[in-house]
């Protein structure tokens, strides 16, 4: 009988089953949507991109070590990159970045709580739209790929806010534990017939 | 009587019911009152069906907000319903004191998130030992999104096909069959068979021509005219 603790058994068990990568959780569209929540994060906290990767950390010492660089392949697979990665995230990957999506979320909720809520005061509240949406559209002019068309519709101001609006709005719906399911279903939209 | 309160800066959902005798003093395994405020303009009040339907309810349509396609859930019991209602929701929610009138109740989104994040505490909470799951939530399909796509796009696939088979049908009309492919009627075979009995007869009356310009030998000296041949004149000797 063989023992589980025996490396040589260990390895051969790898060579003859090789690893091989599950359907993907996500399509096209959910890694663009996931990679520009976390740009509206960053866009939200100054520290927001300091703060996620402390937060993987965090969670993945389980998992093994996720580093800054770590971090930015797997943020790097969205299409819409400037410098993209082709290779695809696994299940667990994905999970991990909607849960750590849903957590930034809850912790910025009181200021996303102010965007959505119609009680702010309608002038003020216009003028900080205004301002969220303009450092939304430089951050991504700066690291989208601009020959892309929904890069390039993104230059529209009025099409920026609407999306900005949008953005503001999925993550108050998904902030919290119980939000990463809903989060992970709407990024799942179009793949199912 | 054991209760539960959840609490966001303007909402408050509170729980008051029956927990196991012998457990934990702050679980609670039936609820019996349910206490809903939302800042100071809204209280409902309810039982624990009402708390199922809420949860049937506001979470799909938190679900389908975040896909950008809120639509009209209904509770299963009828009692909960909410939809959107200009750039906000509506939600009408059954009265508890026995009456048949709903309470309608405009919310805006910071107020319907409130509610989905203090229902959401609620149903992962483990001091909250009721049935009550949130139901599953899968990607939409291809034909609930067609919001998404504008009019343009989406028929810019089908049209273009349709242009494309009857440029390349009308192609194929320009171009003519060949001539081993044509199919022709029996009138027209009867007519070729004539006419190659006729090429097959001058082929027959040419053929002494050529017999006649074989025969001729130059060293006999003049040989024997033909009948279509003209007469050779013999020079002078």
């Amino acid at each position: 009988m063989a023992d589980p603790k025996d490396p040589i058994q260990r390895q051969q068990d790898h060579a003859g089953s090789p690893k091989r990568p599950g359907p993907p959780l996500i399509g096209r569209h959910g890694l663009q949507q996931l990679d520009l929540l976390m740009i509206t994060i960053e866009v939200l906290d100054l520290r927001g991109s300091a703060s996620m990767v402390a937060l993987l950390q965090q969670r993945n010492t389980a998992m093994g070590a996720a580093d800054r660089v770590e971090f930015w392949k797997w943020r790097a697979t969205n299409p819409l990159r400037r410098t993209m990665q082709r290779n695809r995230l696994e299940q667990a990957q994905v999970r991990t970045m909607v849960g750590l999506v849903c957590d930034m979320a809850a912790h910025l909720y009181p200021v996303l709580h102010q965007f959505i809520s119609v009680r702010e005061d309608q002038s003020l509240a216009e003028a900080r739209w205004t301002q969220l949406t303009k450092r939304l559209q430089n951050l991504i002019r700066q690291r989208m790929n601009p020959k892309r068309a929904a890069i390039q519709k993104f230059g529209d101001d009025e099409h920026a806010l609407a999306m900005t609006r949008q953005m503001v709005r999925t993550l108050a719906f998904s902030a919290g534990p119980g939000g990463e399911q809903r989060l992970l279903a709407s990024l799942q939209d179009g793949m199912r017939r | 009587m054991h209760s539960i309160q959840y609490s966001l800066p303007s909402c408050r959902l509170h729980l008051l019911g029956q927990g196991a005798e012998d457990g934990d003093n702050s679980a609670i395994t039936e609820v019996k009152q349910l206490t809903l405020e939302l800042e100071d303009h809204v209280r409902l009040t309810g039982s624990q069906l009402h708390l199922e339907a809420l949860v049937q309810t506001l979470l799909p349509y938190a679900r389908h907000i975040i896909s950008g396609q809120a639509r009209e859930f209904t509770s299963a019991n009828g009692m909960v319903t909410i939809t959107p209602f200009h750039r906000g929701h509506r939600l009408r929610f059954q009265k508890d004191d026995g009456s048949q009138g709903n309470h309608d109740v405009q919310l805006d989104d910071g107020e319907l998130a409130n509610m989905v994040r203090c229902l959401d505490a609620a149903i992962l909470d483990p001091r909250l030992q009721v049935d009550i799951t949130a139901p599953p939530m899968q990607g939409l399909r291809e034909r609930e999104l067609r919001n998404r796509l504008p009019l343009g796009r989406r028929l810019a696939a089908p049209v273009g096909g349709l242009v494309l088979t009857m440029a390349l049908v009308g192609l194929g009309f320009l171009i003519p069959v060949p001539e081993r492919f044509r199919v022709t009627d029996p009138t027209d075979s009867e007519a070729q068979q004539e006419g190659d009995a006729a090429v097959e007869l001058i082929e027959e009356q040419s053929l002494p021509i050529e017999l006649n310009a074989e025969t001729i030998n130059p060293e006999e000296g003049a040989a024997t005219p033909g009948p279509s041949t003209p007469p050779n004149p013999s020079p002078e000797p």
